[in-house]
């Protein structure tokens, strides 16, 4: 099904080229706008296109560059569904009167977004998780570790104080270092760590990056401090654990958001991913010698502590 | 330019000189292509040192673990050749040093994010930045994640930088001991070439130098010598060239050497033949003179003794004419004789200063009948020279030129002067008569040849006058010259060497008439009864006691029935039987004392005879014996006796 119709699209494209017609997009009712392509976007898209279209009416569902979407006529359009933070941008800069679904972005990069529009049919569903669901992740994956350190950028500071704010709520000892450059990494991780911790890594590039993650990761073992990771390659890297939702889990939840809207509902207010996977390097808890539930059990366990409140 | 090579130096040079040069190009060649592998290698050494040390130092520097660091660098300074290492931080700053960099090379400003690699002097310097491990954390969901909020990049990657100082001095001396190899090894393959190529060059110039020693020999003159055959091709051509070459001349040579061998033996044969005949023609005048001598001999005697009769006048008057007859006679037989003894080479001419005045007047007074019969006007310009020569010889040379002048200039004049040239007097005998033609001048001397007596009238002399002349100039060094032309007469000159009146008595002693002969006892042995009849009457006329004989056993009887022994033998050379002068001398002598003076009369004038005859010691006197010549002999013998 998929090939014959990529081909008819390519046709179709020839015939526009050769007819020096402009580009026009198909009229769809789910307009998808993406500025970048890759493995994690192209499987959030192909998610919810076969989400949205397993619907028995079959509503149209079509993904264009956000180039193209300066241009693209939406008198068909019921709902647009971005993916990425370049194409949030984008789709908020036209602002045009169709409700908006940002997908795969952090929070911070919405927040900044929705402080420029104001509206109340633009959504969207956040990549990072939820500090609760962190704290939780350590308390029920490592019932015995009381300790957590934090280390943060200037960028990262506020969430690393509201990490740090979350964990203390929650029982954990927190130590804590703001440091301005990866030189003063090293120091900040002998005082962060004078004794074993979780080591929470945030999303700053500056401290946490391909170069130094080997650094961090050999100084924490050393400190007997497993690292907690936010992506799949944390773990692959020698994080202990990480927390994340995958591109599917986060095309699903947004696929039914797009069908409620295509139902004439609302959209849902903006929000962390409902759906969350938890990653465990089974080789680096036996380096550390130490015991861990499976992924799944844990998983569940943070569901449970979620729904309870 | 052209080299004088010989085969084997070709050879030599063609073995040895590409291997020579590719000997040289390789040893060249691999020493560099060794030495560039060795640098690179130790380039390479030294950056695995620097990236070993800089793995292993990434967390220490990451941790700024000085302590692990300074080990790190001590451990890597053990290493061979590392002279200093150093780990500088991101500013440059040095965290940990062992051994002494380099002090003429800068270190780095700042972290260097590449690898560097310098040579200065003696030193290469390593510059490996440290890095710190990548890995990667940034998957699409990751970066999404970061993708507002945080900055770009989390810095730079490189944590500092490795500095290692490499000793380059090994490689000097690595270098100098591949050249040394090098050039041994190219000594040894030379070496070893030339061996070979003088092995091998053996066996192309030995062939070639065996034809060149056996055409050298060829060239001696060994014909037979012939080139082995070896090998083929050229040197086969050559060898067989050579050979053939050396048959066609063995084949040549015969033949020329046949036609020498033909020629020389009809040369020999000729000069036999020749000398055959000359010695014929000897013999014949010896035998001649000989036999003609014995009755002129005999003659002469009996006229002597005829002359110291008293006699009537008409017997008288025939008497001389006689005599003059018989001169005539023996004059022309002491020719034949002159020529005979000439021809013996046994005359020895005594040398001695003599006036020439006496002995010109004496020739000319001698020709005075000639000149009269001819009615020649002969003139004698005189002299007051003295010369240096044998007297007699030299007055028979000018005798023979007067009398020849006399006889061919009839009816006009002959001129003898001398003339002084320096250290020599030039004699010289003109004549105006008939003269003598350019092409008779040269035959003029030789026996019995007379150009104006083809009839050989016997008053026209008998054409040896020359003949002796010439044989006389050449025996005394007196230069005979002669001038003349048909119609204008003839100049004769002879040189002989000028001298000084100083032996004047000498002369005197030689012109001394013979003493007195009374009661000498002489014994005269003779075959011919005629002669020792002759010769019997002569010698008692001048006084002397004779014993006379026709064989020797008379003789000794003769002699043994005498009171006085004899004081003097003579006798004839050749005696009937087996009898011979020398040997009657002999026995007469054993029974008389071996001291006693003899002489020995001969008409053989054979140089056989004579050449006896001095070996014994005992002086010949030719027949005819001129009574004077014979006193002389006596006279001196009595003397001596005296």
């Amino acid at each position: 099904m998929r090939p014959t119709r990529r081909r008819a699209t390519l046709v179709l494209l020839l015939c526009c080229l050769l007819l020096g017609l402009p580009l026009r997009v198909i009229a769809a009712a789910v307009l998808v706008v993406t500025g970048e392509r890759g493995g994690a976007y192209d499987e959030a898209i192909e998610a919810l296109r076969e989400r949205v279209t397993s619907r028995a009416n079959r509503p149209t569902i079509a993904d264009i560059d956000w180039d193209d979407y300066r241009d693209a006529p939406l008198e068909d359009t019921r709902i647009v569904v971005t993916v990425g933070s370049q194409a949030a941008q984008v789709v908020a800069q036209r602002n045009a009167a169709v409700p908006v679904l940002n997908i795969l972005l952090p929070r911070a990069a919405f927040e900044a977004g929705r402080h420029r529009n104001g509206r109340a049919d633009h959504s969207a569903i956040f990549l990072d998780q939820p500090p609760t669901r962190q704290i939780a992740a350590i308390a029920e994956a490592l019932p015995q570790w009381k300790r957590v350190a934090l280390i943060s950028g200037p960028q990262t500071a506020s969430l690393a104080a509201e990490l740090a704010g979350t964990a203390r709520a929650a029982g954990f000892d927190v130590s804590q270092a703001e440091i301005d450059s990866e030189r003063e990494l090293y120091a900040a991780m002998r005082q962060t760590l004078p004794e074993p911790a979780i080591l929470l890594a945030v999303p700053d590039r500056q401290i946490f990056n391909s170069h130094t993650i080997q650094n961090i990761l050999l100084t924490s073992y050393r400190k007997h401090s497993p690292l907690f990771g936010f992506s799949p390659a944390y773990v692959r890297a020698g994080a202990l654990l990480g927390l994340y939702s995958t591109p599917a889990q986060i095309a699903a939840q947004a696929a039914e958001a797009v069908l409620a809207v295509l139902d004439g509902g609302p959209l849902p207010p903006a929000g962390h991913p409902e759906q969350f996977t938890i990653g465990i390097n089974a080789t680096v808890a036996r380096s550390l010698g130490i015991e861990l539930d499976r992924a799944e059990a844990i998983a569940a366990r943070i569901r449970q502590r979620e729904e309870a409140q | 330019m052209r080299l004088d090579w010989g085969v084997r130096s070709r050879v030599l040079v063609v073995a040895l000189l590409p291997m020579l040069v590719l000997a040289v190009l390789l040893t060249v060649f691999y020493t560099t292509a060794r030495l560039s592998d060795i640098e690179e290698a130790d380039g390479a050494r030294g950056r695995a040192f620097a990236r070993q040390l800089v793995a292993a130092s990434e967390y220490a520097v990451f941790s700024g673990n000085h302590e692990a660091l300074q080990q790190l660098t001590a451990a890597i300074l053990t290493e061979d050749g590392v002279i200093g290492v150093s780990i500088l931080g991101r500013s440059g700053e040095t965290l940990a040093s062992s051994g002494a960099l380099d002090a003429r090379i800068a270190l780095p400003d700042g972290t260097l994010d590449t690898g560097h690699a310098m040579i200065r002097g003696t030193t290469q310097r390593i510059i490996e930045p440290i890095r710190a491990t990548r890995v990667n954390i940034e998957d699409d969901l990751t970066r999404a994640a970061l993708r507002f909020g945080t900055t770009a990049d989390g810095g730079a990657s490189t944590l500092g930088n490795v500095v290692l100082d490499l000793s380059r001095r090994h490689l000097a001396a690595r270098r100098n001991e591949l050249l040394l190899t090098g050039a041994a090894t190219v000594l040894l393959v030379l070496v070893a070439t030339l061996v070979l190529a003088v092995i091998m060059s053996r066996g192309v110039s030995g062939p070639i130098r065996e034809v060149a020693r056996t055409v050298e020999r060829i060239g001696q003159g060994r014909f037979s010598e012939r080139v082995p055959i070896v090998g083929g091709g050229s040197l086969r051509s050559l060898a067989e060239g050579v050979n053939d070459m050396a048959a066609e001349l063995a084949s040549m040579h015969a033949d020329m050497h046949r036609r020498i061998e033909a020629a020389t033996a009809e040369l020999r044969e000729r000069k036999d033949e020749a000398e055959r005949a000359n010695l014929a023609k000897s013999r014949f005048l010896a035998a001649a003179s000989h036999d003609l001598r014995q009755p002129m001999h005999a003659l002469g005697l009996f006229i002597s003794e005829l002359s110291l009769r008293d006699l009537d006048a008409p017997s008288a008057r025939l008497l001389e004419q006689i005599s003059a007859s018989a001169r005539a006679m023996e004059d022309l037989l002491d020719s034949l004789l002159d020529i005979s003894r000439l021809d013996a080479g046994v005359l020895e001419p005594a040398h001695r200063p003599f006036a020439l005045q006496p002995v010109l007047e004496r020739v000319v007074a001698a020709q005075r009948t000639a000149t009269q019969t001819h009615g020649v006007s002969l003139a004698l310009r005189p002299t007051a020279a003295w010369a240096l020569s044998d007297q007699v010889l030299f007055e028979r040379i000018v005798a023979n030129l007067v009398s020849n002048a006399v006889r061919y200039s009839p009816g006009g004049r002959v001129l003898v002067a001398c003339r002084r040239r320096a250290a020599r007097i030039r004699l010289e005998v003109r004549d105006s008569g008939i003269g003598i033609p350019q092409a008779a001048q040269s035959v003029i001397f030789q026996e019995f040849v007379q150009l104006a007596n083809p009839e050989r009238a016997r008053g026209k002399g008998l054409g040896l006058g020359l003949a002796i002349v010439r044989r006389l100039t050449d025996l005394l060094g007196h230069p005979l010259s002669l001038r003349s032309a048909p119609g204008r007469g003839s100049v004769f000159a002879i040189e002989v060497p000028a001298s000084t009146p100083a032996a004047a008595h000498d002369a005197l002693e030689q012109s001394r008439l013979p003493g007195d002969l009374a009661g000498l006892r002489v014994a005269v042995l003779d075959d011919d009864p005629l002669a020792l009849a002759a010769m019997k009457g002569l010698l008692r006329s001048w006084g002397c006691d004779v014993s006379a004989a026709l064989e020797l056993q008379t003789l000794l009887r003769l002699l043994a029935g005498h009171p006085r022994p004899p004081q003097i033998m003579i006798s004839d050379f050749s005696l009937s039987g087996s009898e011979t002068g020398i040997g009657s001398i002999r026995a007469v002598r054993e029974a008389y004392g071996k001291d006693l003076p003899a002489a020995l009369i001969t008409g053989n004038t054979g140089a056989d005879a004579l050449g006896l005859a001095q070996r014994a010691g005992v002086p010949v006197l030719h027949k005819p014996v001129r009574p004077a010549r014979l006193r002389a002999l006596l006279t001196r013998v009595a003397s001596d006796l005296s």
